[in-house]
This record gives C-alpha cells, structure tokens and sequence, in this order.
C-alpha cells in the first residue's frame, strides 16, 4: 500500500504517494517563463518603441507617454491575470486560449483566436529575427567605437544591401542563418534545450541589470551630447531632438486626463503597449504542471511578470532615455522607424540602442556596454525557440482536435517534438522575412516598395493579435452560462463576469481607436491614397490571413466529415448526471 | 464481419466523480454511438480530505481554497465537490484530523474504506445506467489500484467486465487482451512488476490470440518511448526536474510492452497511465492510443476507434 502523507500545508489534505498527476512548476519557474517571452528586443532597444505609434509622445510627471501607457496597460492587464487565474485552476491545460474558447463558447472562435494569435507570435519571430541581426551589427559598432579596428567600425555593411536596408537580400541570407539556428536550438533534445534556454536567459537577465545600473551612473547627458557629434558628422543631439517637434514632441502634457483619455493618439500608444506585453499571460498555459495552489502561483506568477513589464517600459526606459536626452531618443527612433522626415539620415545608421549611446558617453567602459548589446541580440534569440515551442503546442492541440491534418501534429520519435509543426513555423516566418526583403508584395498590399517593413510588420501582428486580447474577456462574461460544470468551483467565479467587462473595456477601446477607426477613415476617405493606411501598417496582410483562417477552418470541417468523422462529437457536453 | 465497430475508451479515472459519471451517460445516451467501451485501469483516488465538524458548521480547504458549510445540504455539496476532482472526503473532528495526521496506520486503513466504498457506489452506478443495454463494458484495475477493489469489479452483479489478465471475445469479431500491471515505478505502486516479468506475462496471454491483427491488447501502462508515455523526470525526490519553467519530461512506459507489441503487432493498443501523454501514434502496424486524462478537472477525455473488416477506418479524439 502506498504511503500517505501531510500536505505542505498542515492537515488539510492527506496524499497517497502514486503516480501521475505530477504538478510541479514553481512559481518562480512560471515567472520565469513570462518574462522570458515578452522582452525580445526591448533589452537594449526600447526607446524606439516611443514612436512606433507614429503619433505625439508626450510627457507628465516623472514618465512619457509611452511610459504612462506601460502603467495603464499593465493595470488592465492585472484584471486579465485574475480571469487567466480562475480559468487555469479549473482548465489547467496545454493550449491556453484554444482550449479556454473553443470549449466555453465554440471551436471555430477557439480557432481563430489561436490561428490569428500565432500569426501574431510568428509575425514577432519575424519583427525580431532583423533585429537580431541589428544588435550584431551595433554590437560590432560598440568595440569599433571603443577598440577601434575597420572590421567593426564598418560593422553597418554586414548584412545590408545597397541601399544600407538590412532586409535586403544579405539581410535576408542573414535572417535565414538565424532562422537554422534557432531552428537548432528548438530541434535540441529537451534537456540540452532547457539547458541553452536557461544560460541565455540568465544572461539576458544580467544585460537588464547592468544596462539599468551602469546607463545611470556610469554616463552623463553631457558626456553623450559632447562626444555624438563625432560619430554623427556633426549631427548634435540638439538637432536630432529638434527634428521631432513638429511630429513626435508637443512636449510635457497639458492636460493629463484629456490626454489619456485621448481618441485619437493614446490609444496607439497603448497599443504598442499591447505589443509590448503579448507572452506576460503565457505561463497560464502550462498551468497544468503549476503545484499547489494554481490560483495562487497563477497570479503570483502573472501579476511578477507585469510589474516586470511595467518597471521596463516606463521607469528603465524613461529614466535612461531621460537621462540621456528623451528629444533625442524619440526622434531618433522615429528615424530610425523612417517616421522622420526632418531626420533622414539615420545617426550612426542605427537606431538609437541604449548600449550604442553608453559607449557614446563612456567610451571606456566599452567591454560592458558590448556585452549588454549582446544581451540585446540574445533576447530577441530567446524568446523565438520559446514562441516556437509555445507555438508548437498549440499546433499539436489543432491537430489533436482534427483542426489540422494529423500529420502535422505528429511527434518525432527521434526529437520528442512536433517537427512539421516547427518546420511549418519557421517556414511562416522565413516566408515573411522574404516579404521583409524583396518587393514581391502586390502593389495593392504594400504600395511602398512592394514589401513589408518592419514598422508594418508591428501593426500586422498588432492586427493579429484583436481575438486574443478579447476573447478572455468574452469568455468570462459567458462561461457561467456555457459550462456552469467547470466554473463551479472556479476561483472569483462570482466576480467573473465584472472582471470580464471591466477587461473588455480596455482591448476594446483601444482596438477601436488604435485600429478600426483609423481602417474606417482610410475606407472613408477620397482620393488615390485610400488604401495607403492598409497597405504600408499590415492591415490588408492581416485581412488575408483573417479569411485564410476561415477557409482553413472550412475545408478542414469538409474533409473531416468526407472522412466520416463527426466533428460535433469532438466537444459534446455530457452531463454528469 | 460486415459492419464497423465503435470502440469508446477512457481511462485514468482516478475516482473522480463527475468524470465517471459523464462517461456513464456518454454510453447511456449514446453520444458517441459505441458498440464497446473500455476503461484502461486506475479507478482510485490519491488524496482524502478532512471535513471538519465544529459546532454544527463543517470545514475543508480544497486546492488551497477554505470551504464552510453550514447545513445538510451544504455538507452534500461539499463532499461532492470533493470527490468531483477525485479525492475522498471524511467527516470528522479536529481532535481526529489531527489523529489521522499522526497515524499513518489508521489513514491507510481509512483510504482503502473510502476507495472500496467509491468503487462500489461506481460499479452499482454503472449497472444502474447501463444493465440491459447492448454496449458491453470491459475494465481493468490500474498500477495505482489496490487490490481491494478486485473483488468489487469481479463480481458479477454488477454490469461491468473484469477484462484483467485474460483473453476476451468482444463484438466485431475482436479479441480483447486485457492487462492493467505496470513496470517497476518510482512510486512503489500496488501492481508492478519487473520489465521482464511483464513481458512473460503479457507474451503468455498474446499466445492465447487467435489472430493478433484481430485483437485489441489493453495494457494499461504504454510502451517505452512510444510518445504516449512522456512524463516528467523525477529528482532523486520524486520532484519533477525544472528547467527555464518547464518540466523535463521523458519516456517512463514499459520496455516490456513495446517488446510485446513489436512482437504481436495486435490491430490496435489502448494505454493510460500517463495522464499528460495522450495521443495516438503506430508502433509498426499497431495503433497506440493513450487517451490520457484530466478526470480530476472534470473533463471527460477519450478515444473512439472504428473498426471494419479490414482494420482500423479511423480514430478520433473526444472529449466532454
């Protein structure tokens, strides 16, 4: 007879020791997980993400804009962490929202949201594989800066073409290679994988650290503003933050409230925000191995990695930015974004890297500020293995479901891992990293250049990503009356539906304001450029792989059923009694 | 054999109340229009959980959450709540709990009571819902099953079959080899044995098949490195090891069953065990499916398999 024993916490349960049902994710390990897929690039480069917008960024108090919208987003994200808290501790399963959805309201909206949600997460991988290839570069740019030596001061040719564009076609090559490796770090046996994961994330973890400590006390506003001209041809830090004053700085907020509650400029920002933040939720969806109290280590787990999110997007990013001179970071992005028409040529022919603008400042310490711009090339690493696995899992749960053909969910048995569903990924992503490079767009998809760019790449994923910040939402004003079984004993069950609108509010204001009401007035609008809007911010791409999601749903419906299988079987409702 | 034949199987119950009764009713009302269903071993639970009584008011914490109940019917639906996710409930006193908590005698002898009771309220349950239709119902008892509750699923008064360590005809012109023993594992369960003692045990009872590519083998444990066997590594604790917050997991099925089926190459394989495997996956001709488990949240995870004259048509996940 198995032995019993005391749970951890006194005499409230007894445990028989027997197999399965393991549950032993710590919290830490769940926290870990979170943040692990949600930094990406912002390490080093966060404060080109002011005016990826391209609207206004103000200041108020001791925060931007941008940072403001970090604090709120994060808020409202806290009501969607106790919705993912309730829903994990009664549906602790792999998949998340394809499961959360297409069991409480239907499979074809579980459907949807999973398939436009990893187009977003395939559309990241490819917004941050160039941007890996940029750190590679400003990392070079760092020593040469520091050591000398042609090789890495002319460090900007690698991976450019003519034009100086890193998504040409050595661009492209270059985004391939990092592609094959990743794809090799994915394909790693589970353990050496972990193991790879683990070092690069600590290290990524310790760039955050000494970025955030060195940036304040090892550099002065003065120091940067004295020696950029040098690296600049004489381009002054005075002069790059002027050529935003038109567009990008209306400088300090006049009127806070009105501000916020802006129709026609907050909510981009907030949506950029939304970007920002896609992965804090993703630990929910291995809640199943979470132990203990799932309620509880959910929360923890997601709440620690909003606090995370939030202390980098407003008080890491203002304080360096600010220190270093917010005008110049600000419109330096916006160049480096092609927003700046004031502001063509890019300075030093990188966008402004907060490593990049530490060895300006102090040159001396350029060992440490090239080991944090390394930092910054391995996070965007990270997080693609960690989005492709995620990915992968949900792959695996379509095909389980007869959402796809079986094959593509099939386990290797030399890999322990769904290899056509990776290779499928990676190939969506090599895919839109092509259309990043070479102008095989149609013109009626990408007017600019016949390609995608990577401002345009954001909007697309920003796009993508509408079902998977509602859905919850929806699903916690309904799930009392669509399956009362599970949500009896479910965590703030009473409170469900309230949390559920209070959240909608948000993803809805902002999806309205940030991405419908400009799609209205660019249909509504006259004239040759009506398309404009849609065509340079992925709106039409997204549009596309909105129907593609349908027919895919469609055809797979028709060929299960000429296959005799019964697909309203697959999540029929017994009742228990 | 002219027509198809739907087999509707399920495992890993794991005393869960709610799950064992919506599978009952999935036959009774025939959602899934089953001609034979199967339940692949582990009918009991893993935990009790004291019920308090203190002045009329009873008390439990259930996944870390503090439960009072203040009448009859609150008390019902406290208990059954607790036995919904698959743990067993016990009305008591603080001066008891705290008895139990210090005598690990008297918790075993309570378990094997509250495990013996649930199966027998489970076995007249199903012949409540289930005598004198036309779906048989074969079962096996588990790795984790103790062996008190043979007797329960042995007799004959209740509607379902005792498929264990025997060679069954089953509609559809199929035999059925039946086996719910494990290998060895960490945790010192009540029915394992060594890899090759299973392997003698189970090649014994293959001899007994007619025809392998008409047989359907039901072993509970899966075969090793069969996809369906993926669980998390264990420290030297029995903790599982976490790396980058995930679990390690690996292969833990039975050597011994691969070997078997390698052998026999039987038409189709239904495992459990391995709750987080689920799946389906062809070990040469053989089909294996774990339809894995997630009884304790109340979901209701299965497999249907159509058999023709001429193999396997399809198989489908399910799940309700």
């Amino acid at each position: 007879m198995a032995e019993m024993a005391e749970s951890g916490t006194g005499r409230r349960l007894f445990v028989r020791q027997s197999s399965g049902l393991v549950r032993d994710v710590s919290v830490t390990n769940a926290l870990f997980f979170n943040i692990a897929a949600f930094v990406g690039v912002g390490l080093t480069l966060y404060p080109i993400f002011y005016s990826l917008g391209f609207v206004p960024v103000w200041t108020y108090g001791p925060f931007s804009e941008y940072g403001w919208a970090a604090i709120i987003t994060g808020l409202f994200c806290c009501v969607l962490a106790f919705i993912f808290a309730s829903f994990t501790s009664v549906m602790p399963r792999s998949g998340g929202d394809y499961v959360f959805t297409s069991r409480i309201l239907h499979p074809f909206l579980g459907w949807m949201e999973s398939w436009t949600l990893i187009i977003a997460s395939v559309l990241i991988i490819a917004f941050e594989v160039p941007l890996v290839l940029r750190n590679l570069q400003i990392t070079a740019r760092i020593v040469g800066i520091g050591a000398g030596g042609h090789f890495f001061n002319h460090a900007n040719t690698w991976f450019t073409d003519s034009t100086g564009g890193i998504t040409g076609s050595p661009g492209f090559i270059g985004s391939l290679v990092v592609l094959a490796i990743i794809a090799g770090v994915v394909l790693l046996p589970t353990r050496t994988f972990h193991k790879v994961v683990t070092a690069l994330a600590i290290f990524g973890v310790a760039c955050f650290v000494a970025m955030f400590v060195f940036g304040l006390l090892a550099t002065s506003r003065g120091d940067f503003e004295h020696n950029l001209p040098q690296y600049t041809g004489g381009v002054t830090a005075a002069k790059i933050g002027a050529t935003g004053h038109a567009a990008f700085l209306p400088g300090a907020s006049h009127h806070f409230l009105s501000d916020l509650f802006s129709r026609s400029v907050f909510p981009f920002m907030l949506s950029i925000l939304l970007f920002q933040y896609i992965g804090f939720q993703y630990s929910a969806y291995i809640a199943g191995e979470v132990r203990g109290n799932v309620r509880r280590s959910v929360m923890i787990a997601l709440l620690g990695a909003l606090v995370v999110g939030v202390l980098a997007n407003s008080v890491y990013v203002d304080l360096i930015s600010k220190h270093l001179g917010f005008e110049t970071n600000v419109s330096w992005g916006a160049s480096y974004w092609g927003f700046n028409s004031n502001l063509t040529a890019l300075p030093l022919g990188q966008p402004n890297a907060m490593p990049l603008m530490g060895v300006i400042a102090n040159k001396t310490l350029w060992p440490i500020w090239a080991l944090i711009s390394l930092g910054g090339t391995v996070f965007p690493f990270l997080l693609c293995p960690v989005y492709i696995n995620f990915i992968s899992r949900m792959q695996l749960a379509w095909s389980l479901d007869r959402q796809l053909p079986t094959w593509f969910g099939e386990v290797s048995e030399r890999l322990r891992a769904p290899v056509n569903a990776i290779l499928a990924t990676l190939a969506l992503c090599a895919l839109f990293a092509f259309f990043q490079s070479y102008n095989a767009l149609p013109h009626f998809l990408a007017t600019t250049g016949n390609k995608l760019n990577l401002a345009g790449t954001a909007w697309f994923s920003i796009t993508m990503a509408i079902l998977t910040w509602t859905m919850p939402g929806v699903n916690a004003i309904l799930v009392r009356f669509r399956r009362p079984d599970l949500m009896r004993n479910a965590p703030f069950r009473g409170a469900l539906p309230w949390l559920g609108i209070v959240w909608l509010v948000f993803p809805v204001w902002v999806y309205v304001f940030a991405v419908i009401k400009p799609i209205w007035d660019s249909l509504t609008a006259s004239g040759a450029s009506r398309l404009t809007y849609l065509e340079t911010n992925g709106i039409l791409d997204a549009a596309i792989f909105y129907a593609l999601g349908v027919v895919i749903y469609a055809v797979m419906q028709l060929r299960s059923r000429a296959a005799g299988v019964d697909t309203g079987m697959l999540f029929a409702e017994i009742p228990p009694d | 054999v002219a027509k198809t034949t739907r087999i509707y199987l399920a495992s890993d119950f794991h005393a869960a109340e709610k799950t064992w009764r919506k599978f009952l009713n999935a036959i009774k009302l025939n959602v899934y229009k089953a001609d034979i269903a199967l339940v692949a071993g582990d009918f009991t639970g893993k935990a009790i959980v004291p019920i308090v009584e203190n002045g009329g008011t009873y008390s439990a914490e259930l996944f870390g959450v503090h439960r009072r109940a203040g009448s009859a019917e609150e008390l019902a639906a406290l208990e059954r709540d607790i036995a919904d996710v698959g743990y067993y409930s016990v009305v008591t006193s603080a001066e008891e709990t705290d008895r139990l908590a210090t005598d690990p005698a008297a918790r075993d002898e309570l378990l094997h009571r509250l495990m013996n009771e649930r199966m027998e309220q489970w076995m007249a349950l199903a012949t409540e819902r289930l005598g004198g239709g036309q779906v048989p119902l074969y079962v096996i008892p588990g790795n984790d099953d103790d062996f008190g509750i043979d007797p329960i699923i042995d007799n004959d008064a209740y509607f379902p079959q005792n498929a264990d360590g025997r060679v069954l005809d089953i509609p559809g012109d199929l035999q059925l080899l039946a086996y719910g023993w494990s290998n060895n594992t960490p945790w010192d369960t009540p029915r394992e044995v060594t890899e090759d003692e299973l392997f003698e045990r189970l090649d014994a009872l293959a001899a007994q098949v007619r025809d392998p590519r008409r047989a359907v083998f039901m072993i509970h444990v899966p075969p090793h490195d069969s996809g369906l066997d993926t669980a998390p590594l264990l420290d030297e604790n029995l903790r599982p090891t976490v790396s980058a917050g995930d679990v390690l997991r690996g292969p833990v099925g039975s050597t011994a069953v691969r070997r078997v089926i390698e052998k026999h190459q039987p038409l189709l394989g239904i495992h459990g065990h391995i709750h987080e495997s689920g799946g389906e996956r062809r070990i040469g001709q053989t089909l294996c499916i774990n339809p894995g488990s997630e009884a304790n949240h109340g979901i209701l995870r299965g497999y249907l398999v159509d058999i023709g004259p001429s193999g396997i048509e399809r198989a489908l996940r399910v799940e309700g």
